[in-house]
């Protein structure tokens, strides 16, 4: 019993160096971000004679420059517009195609994951002219419901996501819900969706990190300033010559902010499902 | 499981997936026949298109920069990869531990990946500067370590590139492998516990057989990704020094846009598109085979 | 749980339908506004460039509404004009820079825009560089750059030096610096070749100002005009250790923070520079000096016309368009778009003073002495693209001074038999 007494400590002591590595492995990681911050908190001179130090005082002249030239509120709700709506779209599109393909054995559904697969293969440039002549077509052009529209074909990223992790729901559940008398689509909502919530919630976190980051769609398809996203606006610091930098680095922390915030009630939502879903008949 | 495709049964699934499928076909494939299309033409994105066969093809190879840009391509879409799955593993794993700091570690090894390429790599290049004021080499210089020529040599520059890109994927990456091992069912773990198995054996025979399919999703995803990397290496050495990080979307982009080649451009995609296909396929079909019989 | 789901689903969907409604509700507003005529503008300057003359102009011409469609200059810009020509949705208004001007004069894409009241009082280069083969002036660009060498005046007097007037004076110069300790460049990875492009201008250009149009037709190659500069290039900077290896991993921002901060004597200097030098070290005591010509009379300096703005041939609505740019381009159109956008004026009649450490070369810009490649070059881009990359390999050390020389011709050949 005395045994286990230093066994403990020794656990305890052992799993606080491993703490303090892991922080200080973080704090490697985290540098080039903090060079960003404290970049922006200072004046162009500060910043030439010292890269790393604190800044002496604080410099806000770049926040206020770039608040001022951004059309922040406004390109806000778009982009928030825009990641809600794809959000939902590639999750309903991608988790259903991912359980059909999963729960089925016939070789036509094998066929229809490697058609899937084509899209992966092509970098997003030697498409830009047949995509734009037919988004023009399809009246899509400049409006924010077309690049809504539009994510729903890359809906095969969740596709994939979802279908590595479909056979972590036993099939046993399907079983029994149609022996109950259910529908495939309310056994799958009803029974499969929310116990798959990790894989929601990571596929959320991908998607809207993507989507609020994403520069070349919105600067194809959109072209009034009213549908303006927050990418778009920080790309206004970039200059023939020179770029603003210190401009565009504030506007990319002013734009990573609402995604901090996100992500941290994204984790609790995913500790939440775990807890009260984990307790699996 | 493999019988007949009785048309009743499979409807409801079939519905399950035409949503998918159909906007995938609109806008992913469509789009990417059309191009190809014009691999056969002589369009430079102004003129009338006209039909010159498989010319384009043919220069695709006689390249001497696109041989380099296939070469360094290839580098790096072996070696990130490789770094990245390796690091990530372990990573995810430490990050399911019951750590006070979990949260915070997390949150910030997963934040490589959210600013564009264009700010990282602006970020990047200023630190990785190969005077002796550059960041880096400032903190090398305390421990005694002279100035490196970060970006300055091709070999350097490629290993900066893939430094970088490792530094910005390991924990988007983690993120995959961390929702796997959190749908682990616990039982697994209790009973391996009570047949006395330490915790690197259960690591070894519980946890990694069971990351497989994540495994399958996220090399899959690097593996493309690499190949058809292009703002990284844009926003951090501009394809340089000469073209020693030049990769082989940047010739297609230089082809197709600069130099107006169009049709050259896209004949280069078309045959990268197959280099990468067979590459892919490849590794789904072995990986897809292992998560069959982890299972 | 499931609720919690459910209500988060419901949530969502009203959000959704809400928003839309507002989407469409704007919508709804501009189509009963009738009378106005839009323009179509593809911009290179973003909108709070563009704002005070946009403005203006509203007020004068109430019923013309200027719909401003910004892209990021220059490969976003010149990627978005391509797919919108491509898909034949090209704006009223659009921008013409070297990069497209080719483009835009082969294919006939603008209106010719002599009539407009000012090109009378716009500068030679300025018209030059954007008539095509007809004598149309396809686009009007109000202003320029040009682009030498900055010399630290301070860093120079403490070490004993004058500011050299000469070729042998400045070469001379650089060795004492060296001698003394002090590093006399600061290059980045990007502008190692300007001093190669200052001997083509005194040793070549400044003989025959047809040069590049003589090999565009193909009685000349790059060999007859670039190897005396090129090996004057390796001899004075690169055998010397002034451009070495190093510098390969600087940016252009970082070198010019080396220079204002007084760690080099000389760097790469041009007329967008003097407002981040006066940021980076305010009391720097500097002058824009022209490239030398090795006969210690001939100058020359780097420049160009800046963008134009030009109309497409396919408007509808040409009338209108020409009141814009017939506002845009008069003397005060300039001055407010000048005052965001702090070109060098290029207009003669305007009131505009240069910036005081630009003075000096100020006179060759007016006078038209200035060269860009990728202005007077038929593949601009593509050679472009081998001047940085083997003046980076030069450097490193993986090629040999005539290889670039080898490759432009090569480049230039291939290009020309795939046309």
């Amino acid at each position: 019993m005395t045994g286990s007494w230093t066994c403990g400590h020794r656990k305890n002591i052992l799993k606080a160096i491993g703490e303090i590595l892991m922080l200080a492995l973080c704090s490697v990681i985290i540098l080039p971000f903090y060079y960003l911050v404290v970049s922006t908190l200072k004046t162009q001179q500060e910043v030439a004679l010292n890269a790393l130090a604190l800044p002496q005082k604080i410099y806000l002249d770049n926040f206020v420059n770039a608040f001022h030239n951004m059309e922040f509120a406004h390109a806000f709700l778009n982009t928030l517009l825009i990641t809600g709506c794809t959000l939902v779209i590639v999750v309903v599109f991608g988790s259903m195609s991912a359980y059909a393909i999963n729960r089925r054995r016939h070789k036509f559904y094998k066929g229809i994951m490697i058609y899937f697969l084509l899209g992966f293969m092509v970098p997003v440039q030697t498409t830009m002219v047949p995509l734009f002549i037919l988004m023009q077509r399809l009246g899509l052009i400049n409006r924010l419901y077309g690049i809504i529209i539009l994510s729903s074909g890359s809906s095969t990223f969740a596709f994939f996501l979802y279908q590595g992790f479909m056979s972590t729901v036993p099939v046993e559940l399907d079983e029994s819900a149609h022996i109950d008398g259910a529908s495939v689509f309310r056994t799958y909502w009803m029974i499969i969706f929310p116990l798959l919530k990790p894989i929601t919630v990571t596929m959320a976190i991908f998607h809207v990190m993507g989507t609020w980051n994403d520069f070349l769609t919105p600067f194809l398809f959109l072209s009034s300033r009213e549908n303006s996203t927050l990418m778009l606006e920080m790309y206004r610091g970039v200059g023939e010559f020179v770029n603003d930098w210190p401009t565009m680095m504030s506007s990319m922390i002013i734009i990573i902010a609402p995604l901090v915030i996100f992500y941290i009630f994204a984790q609790r939502f995913i500790i939440e499902g775990l807890t009260s879903g984990a307790v699996k008949g | 499981m493999k019988g007949k495709f009785c048309l009743k049964v499979e409807f409801p699934y079939l519905l399950f997936i035409l949503p998918t499928f159909v906007a995938y076909t609109i806008f992913s494939i469509y789009p990417l026949f059309n191009s190809f299309l014009y691999a056969f033409t002589n369009w430079n994105g102004f003129n009338v298109p006209k039909f010159v066969g498989i010319k384009n093809f043919r220069t695709t190879f006689s390249d001497p920069v696109m041989i380099q840009a296939l070469s360094n391509t290839i580098i790096y879409s072996i070696s990130v990869p490789i770094l990245v799955t390796l690091f990530a593993i372990p990573l995810a794993v430490i990050l399911n531990s019951g750590m006070k700091t979990r949260n915070l570690q997390r949150a910030i090894f997963f934040f490589p990946s959210v600013p564009s390429a264009l700010i990282m790599g602006y970020i990047w290049s200023y630190m990785l500067n190969s005077s002796s004021t550059g960041v880096i080499n400032q903190i090398l210089s305390f421990f005694g370590v002279k100035p490196i020529l970060w970006l300055a040599t091709p070999r350097l520059a490629m290993l900066s590139l893939i430094i970088v890109s490792v530094w910005g994927s390991t924990g988007w990456h983690a993120c995959i492998y961390l929702a796997n091992i959190q749908s682990i069912p616990r039982e697994y773990y209790e009973a391996a516990t009570i047949d006395g198995a330490t915790g690197f054996k259960r690591f070894r025979y519980i946890t990694f057989p069971m990351l497989a399919p994540s495994m399958t999703i996220s090399v899959m995803l690097l593996l493309t990704g690499s190949l058809k990397v292009f703002d990284l290496p844009f926003s951090l050495t501009s394809g340089g020094p000469g073209y020693a990080t030049t990769m082989v979307t940047q010739i297609i982009i230089a082809r197709g846009v600069t130099e107006k080649l169009y049709g050259q451009a896209t004949a280069m995609s078309t045959v990268f598109f197959f280099i990468i296909f067979v590459i892919t396929a490849l590794q789904i079909i072995i990986m897809k085979k292992r998560e069959e019989n982890l299972q | 749980m499931m609720k919690k789901a459910k209500k988060l689903f419901q949530l969502f969907f009203i959000f959704m339908l809400i928003s839309t409604t507002f989407m469409f509700s704007g919508c709804k507003k501009n189509s009963t506004e009738k009378q106005t005529i839009t323009l179509g503008f593809l911009s290179w300057y973003n909108e709070t460039t563009m704002d005070p003359v946009l403005k203006a102009f509203k007020k004068k011409n109430p019923n013309i509404k200027i719909d401003l469609q910004y892209a990021p200059p220059i490969q976003n810009y010149i990627q978005k004009f391509q797919v919108l020509y491509s898909s034949n949705s090209l704006p009223d208004i659009f921008v013409t820079s070297a990069e497209n001007k080719n483009d835009v004069m082969n294919n006939k894409m603008a209106k010719d825009l002599t009539s407009l009241p000012n090109v009378a009082n716009l500068s030679e280069a300025n018209k030059k560089t954007y008539t095509d083969d007809n004598g149309k002036l396809i686009a009007f660009a109000p202003d320029g750059w040009f682009a030498g060498i900055f010399v630290n005046k301070t860093l120079l007097r403490e070490k004993g030096l004058n500011v050299p007037a000469n070729y042998s004076e400045y070469i001379a110069a650089m060795r004492t610096l060296k001698s003394k300790g002090i590093e006399p460049w600061a290059f980045s990875s990007t502008n190692l070749y300007d001093p190669l492009q200052g001997y083509v201008e005194t040793e070549t250009i400044s003989k025959d100002a047809d040069y590049d149009k003589k090999v565009d037709s193909g009685k000349l190659k790059y060999k007859d005009g670039w190897t005396v500069p090129i090996q004057k290039w390796y001899d004075d900077y690169v055998k010397t250790g002034y451009a070495n290896k190093a510098d390969l991993g600087i940016t252009g921002d970082q070198a010019m923070q080396e220079w204002a901060t007084g760690k080099a004597a000389f760097t790469v200097g041009a007329t967008w520079n003097p407002v981040s030098v006066a940021k980076l070290n305010p009391k720097l005591d500097y002058t824009l000096l022209p490239w030398f010509g090795t006969d210690n009379k001939t100058t020359y300096l780097t420049g160009a016309a800046g963008v134009g703005w030009s109309i497409n041939s396919k408007t509808t609505h040409s009338d209108e368009a020409m009141t814009f740019l017939k506002y845009l381009t008069s003397n005060e159109g300039i001055q407010l778009f000048e005052g965001k956008a702090n070109g060098v004026v290029a207009v003669k009649g305007i009131d505009y003073t240069i910036d005081a450490h630009l003075k000096d070369c100020y006179p060759y810009f007016t006078s038209g002495k200035i060269y860009l490649p990728a202005v007077s070059w038929k593949y601009s881009d593509a050679l472009g693209d081998i001047l940085l990359k083997y003046s980076q390999n030069i450097v490193g050390g993986s090629a040999k001074p005539e290889d670039l020389i080898t490759a432009m011709d090569k480049k230039w050949t291939d290009l020309e038999a795939a046309s």
